[in-house]
């Protein structure tokens, strides 16, 4: 096989896979994700469709890695625990919530705030920020998932998404020791934050 | 080494024809939907000229100045954009706003010619004030109904590529004649914001 068509056509691939969730997004923004494999995947396909709580955990994962080894042990296991034990709150209480947007919101803003300045935390904020956020999205989601007809592996399967990406990113992170790279870490966060910001003051912005 | 056949080609274009039709027939109306906010969000930096010509600046000028500032400058400019969108959101006015967004091009166009290398902290302000006036005209021009979080995403990746954009034309200056070239384009930023500046004032009403 020539090496190039094999790049270019993983390429293509990646072209139209984009192409497709960007081109389907109706199901996946209104309601929960049908894959097609079962609850379980659907949980793992709707936590990757949604932006609040994916970039809250890109945000906290990089977060932790860039505050060290210590940091990133405990949040690795602290984010998918906290999320858990928040779905499961939020599956069996029946709880709404009406500030879902303005909560997830102010959970990329303050985890990309503190990705972007980075200022030296101690190992165990980005592990209380773990634990709080964690059980916020997880109880929100929960919540939604009671609302409809899918079932509690459905929320298992967000929390296996949420935990995965975090060790992948945490571990990624944690090894990255080149000041440019550290700082384009940063760079994210700043993305995170400015679509947190824009996403709050929208809930704000006056009708009519 | 990537080999592109003719069928690939084919693809290529189909998949390009696909991915710039789709969001367009959604661009007139926004439905709170992807496609109803990420276009809308992505194409808002892009579409103004003025927008386009500063925010490629401040990638040129971090490109000069070298690191840290290539990447704090855009780490700057998205958030501070993102404070003044947010101000143009909630109403919070700013006076002279189309003059400030001029005023950059014109200021970080001169940064660029003259290669000019402030202290971190200056650039930083310099940037970060100007990056207020460009988000507050956005946050101002919101499109209605439009799906915030996702015209969010669009808005902060559009204006990350512009910056994208500018910091890779300034790898040009590892040659004689791309710092040339980076003074070219620094003229032609200037250009326009002259071109704005004057516009703003009435000049050519």
């Amino acid at each position: 096989m020539i090496p190039g068509h094999f790049v270019c056509s993983k390429g293509l691939a990646l072209l139209a896979a984009i192409w497709l969730c960007l081109a389907f997004p109706s199901t996946a923004s209104a309601h929960l994700v049908s894959s097609g494999v079962g609850p379980f995947f659907d949980g793992i396909a709707h936590f990757f469709v949604s932006v609040y709580d994916l970039l809250a955990v890109v945000a906290l994962s990089l977060l932790s890695g860039l505050s060290g080894k210590p940091a990133t042990r405990r949040f690795v296991f602290v984010l998918p625990g906290a999320w858990l034990v928040g779905t499961l709150l939020g599956y069996l209480v029946p709880w709404r919530f009406e500030e879902a947007e303005w909560l997830g919101a102010n959970s990329l803003l303050l985890g990309g705030l503190l990705l972007a300045i980075h200022p030296q935390l101690s190992p165990w904020i980005p592990v209380g920020l773990g634990i709080a956020i964690g059980l916020m999205h997880g109880v929100l989601n929960g919540a939604a998932i009671s609302a409809t007809d899918s079932t509690i592996l459905t929320s298992l399967g967000i929390v296996a998404a949420a935990g995965v990406l975090g060790l992948l990113l945490g571990a990624a992170t944690v090894s990255r020791t080149a000041a440019w790279q550290r700082i384009a870490l940063r760079v994210v966060g700043s993305w995170v934050a400015a679509i947190g910001l824009l996403s709050l003051a929208w809930q704000f912005r006056p009708t009519g | 080494m990537i080999l592109m056949t003719g069928q690939h080609w084919r693809w290529l274009g189909l998949a390009c024809l696909a991915v710039f039709s789709s969001p367009s027939t959604l661009l007139a109306h926004d439905d709170g939907s992807v496609l109803g906010g990420f276009p809308s969000g992505f194409w808002h930096p892009i579409s103004g000229l003025d927008h386009v010509l500063a925010m490629i600046a401040v990638g040129l000028w971090g490109a000069q100045l070298g690191s840290p500032q290539v990447w704090l400058l855009p780490l700057t400019f998205p958030l501070m954009m993102a404070v003044g969108a947010a101000m143009g959101l909630i109403g919070y006015p700013l006076p002279a706003v189309e003059q400030g967004i001029a005023s950059s091009a014109l200021v970080l166009g001169l940064m660029v010619i003259f290669s000019a290398r402030p202290p971190v902290a200056v650039s930083l302000l310099l940037v970060g004030v100007f990056a207020l006036f460009h988000g507050h005209a956005h946050g101002t021009e919101l499109p209605v109904g439009a799906s915030s979080l996702w015209y969010s995403v669009g808005f902060v990746i559009g204006t990350g590529l512009l910056h994208a954009t500018g910091i890779g034309f300034g790898t040009l200056q590892r040659w004689p004649w791309g710092k040339s070239c980076l003074r070219g384009a620094g003229l032609v930023v200037v250009a326009g914001g002259i071109y704005f500046l004057l516009n703003s004032l009435g000049w050519f009403a």
